[in-house]
């Protein structure tokens, strides 16, 4: 009997952790569909340690790197500083102009006030560490579920949408980038309203799936979040049309998506801590009208979100 | 004893400096440093109980670090390990050669099957000709730096372990190096 189990010890032993990984990868996904989790204690404690760790390793890295970057950078630092300034001479220019006329159409207020009504509190937090298979895009922050963040929030920079926490632990948090390929965020063109589905394929590009009657999509528009799906809200700045793809006669196209944000390149992102019935109005593809006499506004001050700000902009116009 | 939980410490080290690395050098081009301990364990290790459970440990840690499902590359990291303590008992892998044939083949056949993966149970696109480039990419740093990691672990090994190295329970698998096991 010894000898049998002996024998057996090591048949036995491989069968029970592929079981094991198995039972693992379906219940996190089941996990995932249920907008991420919050880690077991002993998975927590592997992350809080190796955040940190991760942190002070990446420092000399980040340095040399950037050291380098600022070195080529200085190099036709003085053209480009010309060229922003007259870029801003012509976009303060241009602001006045829509001022003038938001004022004149009697909408300024309106989205002033609305604005103080479904605005985001934002916790700013740091890239520690990228993903270490090149299969996968993801981050690590050094915010976690202590600071508010929980398995499921939008992450964004000031440029568009970056991704969405799938795990956190105390102090860290998981976050899976827009080009991950369990990534799929429904979005619209923001000029034509065209409706379709962005997906990650795993490299540097997204694409745009869209249905191909009635929709009006060319290169150079600019594809925001809808809000359905429930994870970001309406008007985030996801990338620009780069090409159109004919998805061989079938009822949907593809277009190539350039982020919005170089997802490469990420070293401050900001979690959207969603809180408070507000943000419930906010997350809701089609709100009805007496929802939106629901109760009062959200506390903390978020920096604006321009794309976001200016979807709202459109809807009260239109 | 000592010297698993040494070469597990290497591994999750391995796994926090990558991790840092990627920030600049862009994915295919940094090596899979942890799954090159494994490789090593898997063709060194002297004994397979220990060598499995560490394979098994360190495939869990990855999960943690990366964007995988829990438990995907833990798998992965499981059949890697069977992959290389099998090639170690059938083939004659002690050359630079033999070892980096093996390592290009087992990133080719790692990064295939985390992509079916993905697409069979998260139902992400099946895997296009495009990810080609970037396995090969990846295989080829992975085979650059092999030979330094299997060394580390023959070292731990050599300096911790009080089995002689090489020394490998027999499995019944057939020939060994030439010999009927």
């Amino acid at each position: 009997m010894g000898d049998l189990l002996k024998r057996l010890a090591a048949p036995l032993a491989v069968v029970g952790v592929i079981l094991l990984a198995i039972v693992s990868m379906v219940s996190d996904r089941r996990a995932l569909a249920d907008g991420g989790r919050e880690l077991p204690w002993w998975q927590a404690s592997l992350l809080e340690v190796t955040a940190p760790i991760e942190r002070i390793v990446s420092a000399p890295i980040d340095g040399v790197r950037s050291f380098y970057e600022s070195y080529v950078d200085l190099i036709g630092v003085r053209a480009e500083n010309r060229r922003l300034t007259r870029r801003i001479a012509e976009v303060e220019s241009e602001n006045l102009q829509f001022r003038e006329a938001l004022v004149a159409s009697g909408h300024l207020g309106r989205v002033a006030s609305m604005r103080d009504e479904v605005e985001i509190p934002m916790l700013p937090a740091e890239v520690v560490g990228l993903d270490v298979a090149p299969w996968f895009r993801s981050v690590l922050v050094d915010r976690g579920a202590e600071h508010g963040v929980e398995p499921g929030q939008p992450v964004i920079t000031h440029e568009g949408v970056v991704g969405v926490v799938t795990a956190t632990s105390g102090h860290a948090a998981k976050t899976m980038l827009l080009l991950d390929r369990q990534s799929a965020v429904d979005a619209l063109v923001q000029r034509s309203r065209a409706r379709g589905v962005i997906r990650g394929v795993g490299r540097d590009r997204l694409e745009f799936e869209f249905v191909v009657r009635g929709a009006d999509v060319v290169e150079g528009d600019e594809v925001v979040t809808s809000s359905l799906g429930g994870i970001y809200p309406k008007g985030l700045r996801l990338g620009r049309v780069t090409e159109l793809r004919d998805a061989g006669g079938r009822l949907t196209r593809i277009a190539v998506i350039e982020p919005a944000v170089d997802l490469g390149q990420l070293e401050q992102v900001f979690v959207m801590l969603r809180r408070g019935p507000q943000m419930d109005l906010l997350y809701r593809p089609n709100r009805p009208e007496e929802d939106l006499d629901g109760p009062a506004a959200v506390s903390s001050p978020p920096p604006a979100e321009p794309a976001r700000v200016e979807a709202e902009a459109t809807e009260a116009g239109r | 004893m000592k010297s698993a939980l040494i070469v597990f410490l290497a591994g999750i080290a391995a796994l926090v400096f990558q991790g840092a690395l990627a920030r600049t050098l862009s994915p295919p081009w940094c090596p899979d440093f942890a799954w090159l301990v494994v490789v090593g364990v898997g063709l060194r290790w002297p004994a397979f109980l220990s060598g499995l459970v560490l394979a098994t440990m360190l495939g869990y840690s990855m999960d943690l670090l990366s964007g995988s499902l829990m438990g995907q590359h833990a798998l992965l990291r499981i059949a890697t390990f069977l992959a290389a303590a099998l090639a170690a008992r059938q083939l004659d892998l002690s050359g630079a050669i033999p070892v980096g044939i093996f390592v290009f083949t087992m990133t080719l056949a790692y990064g295939f099957a985390t992509v079916m993966m993905l697409s069979f149970f998260v139902g992400a696109p099946w895997p296009a000709i495009s990810i080609l480039g970037t396995a090969i990419a990846h295989a080829f740093v992975n085979v650059l730096a092999a030979g330094p990691m299997i060394r580390m672990v023959e070292r731990i090994l050599e300096r911790f372990s009080d089995e002689e190295v090489g020394r490998r329970a027999p499995l019944p698998l057939g020939f060994d190096r030439g010999g009927l096991v």
